[in-house]
């Protein structure tokens, strides 16, 4: 139980009449790598930005690191934290996204540097060193002076991730970190990823690449119209589908 | 039309229409300043979850842009008093064209406000930065650098309209331009100089602030 990461029960949500989450929960452990897969349309985004709270949910809970994010009971009533404690929360968690958004007007330094110096009120001094350490660690050790506009999407997205990755995040979150990219440049950012995941980061993954998934994952999630429809081991979900709408989704996916 | 034309009384003259020129000048810039801070507090309310804030700053933007400088400067320097608010020329002239630009910034900043994609913010949020930590360290100098090109403009345009100014007795260009022509009836040297000092004003302020702009752009 001390090892538990994150724990999502029972998760509603709804835009409007539109549920987009019918009761989704799921746990990862220290040092687990969870990939979900599934459809567009299915509800992974969403799930994704429900634990890190940049989208509100109507019932369930989500606990990371042994604290309830978001809401809290008072009274029996299940009322919102403070916009102050969302804040605080959302540090708990590091969100990769898509389309990458940096901060265009920031160094790749700065852009890493920026919120260890306001949000953690590291020196300047020591919060370039901490974005020097992690620039190194995903491969872009003489790009700290770059504008985000000066690279190549890929380096844009390793950026990213160090950013998210060096405020010391309990768990990282990536939303289809590779979608947005050519096919060239996914490589060098799922090979980043995977040494994350050799390391013992703690990961929840939303992807396409199905062959990515398969090596780096230890449990997958196959999301179908708001519920998880499938989980299990790689082998499991990948060799050997039971739910008819995983066999098909994956026959028509690229492996 | 035997006029023959006569510079000397504008060379005699020079000082003073460099002097209005300048508190022409002077007067555009610190609008510009002032306005862009009230223009700033309209754009982030124009475009707010409060529909209080955004409806008191939409009446301020319709109100003050449909209302000619003219009568904001006439208003506020006649008006006011009336009700105990007196000012020197130069201060109320700058109070008025300062409200004035400031609703026009305002439509210069909301606009640069949505083009800001809404992930920049969202990513501010993921690494754990508050909505005015955003808005500091992200959003605004965003901003600020995206609408230089509007902005710069602005101020050109600002600083012809100093020549209202003329109006309520502040010595600028247009004032010194007129003072010549009726000392000296000089009409067509007045108006020809002030003209041309005009023109390569603009000009000059045009090359400048395309130099800040470029200055100050994201790299790319």
């Amino acid at each position: 139980m001390t090892n538990r990461v994150l724990e999502i029960s029972n998760l509603h949500k709804s835009y409007g009449d539109h549920e987009v989450l019918k009761g989704v929960s799921t746990e990862l452990d220290k040092g687990d790598v969870v990939s979900i897969i599934g459809a567009s349309g299915s509800g992974k985004t969403t799930l994704l930005r429900c634990v890190n709270l940049l989208e509100d949910f109507q019932d369930g809970s989500i606990n990371i690191d042994g604290t309830q994010v978001g809401y809290q009971e008072s009274k029996g009533k299940r009322v919102k934290v403070s916009n102050k404690q969302v804040t605080k929360d959302r540090a708990l968690t590091g969100m990769v996204f898509q389309s990458f958004n940096l901060f265009p007007h920031l160094s790749a330094t700065e852009n890493i540097s920026l919120a260890l110096r306001k949000v953690q009120k590291k020196s300047a001094s020591d919060a370039k060193e901490i974005a020097q350490h992690w620039l190194e660690r995903v491969g872009l050790p003489d790009r700290g002076h770059s504008f985000p506009g000066q690279l190549s999407g890929g380096q844009q997205q390793r950026v990213a991730i160090a950013r998210a990755i060096a405020m010391n995040p309990k768990i990282m979150l990536f939303d289809e970190v590779t979608s947005a990219l050519d096919p060239e440049l996914i490589n060098e950012v799922l090979d980043v990823i995977k040494s994350l995941a050799v390391e013992g980061m703690t990961m929840l993954i939303v992807t396409h690449e199905m062959r990515f998934a398969y090596e780096v994952s230890k449990k997958v999630i196959f999301m179908n119209e708001g519920v998880i429809a499938a989980q299990g081991t790689p082998d499991e979900i990948f060799k050997n589908p039971s739910n008819e709408r995983l066999s098909t989704f994956l026959k028509n996916t690229r492996f | 039309m035997d006029y023959s034309v006569n510079y000397d009384v504008i060379w005699r003259n020079l000082h003073n229409l460099f002097y209005g020129l300048g508190l022409g000048l002077y007067m555009a810039l610190v609008s510009v300043a002032l306005g862009s801070l009230i223009g700033l507090v309209l754009a982030f309310s124009l475009v707010s979850k409060r529909k209080l804030f955004r409806v008191l700053s939409g009446i301020y933007v319709a109100v003050i842009r449909n209302i000619p400088l003219m009568i904001i400067i006439l208003f506020i320097y006649f008006g006011l008093p009336d009700v105990g608010l007196t000012f020197a020329e130069q201060p109320s002239f700058i109070f008025a064209l300062t409200i004035y630009t400031g609703a026009y910034i305002a439509e210069v900043f909301r606009g640069g406000l949505l083009a800001i994609p809404k992930g920049v913010g969202e990513a501010g949020m993921a690494v754990g930065m508050s909505n005015f930590q955003i808005n500091i360290f992200i959003k605004i100098p965003i901003l600020i650098r995206s609408v230089m090109p509007a902005l710069s403009n602005n101020y050109i345009s600002l600083f012809k309209d100093t020549s209202v100014a003329a109006i309520v007795a502040v010595p600028e260009l247009t004032f010194q331009t007129r003072k010549i022509n009726t000392d000296t009836f000089r009409t067509i040297e007045a108006w020809s100089s002030a003209s041309v000092l005009y023109v390569v004003a603009c000009l000059l302020i045009a090359i400048l602030l395309r130099r800040v702009e470029r200055r100050v752009a994201i790299p790319k």
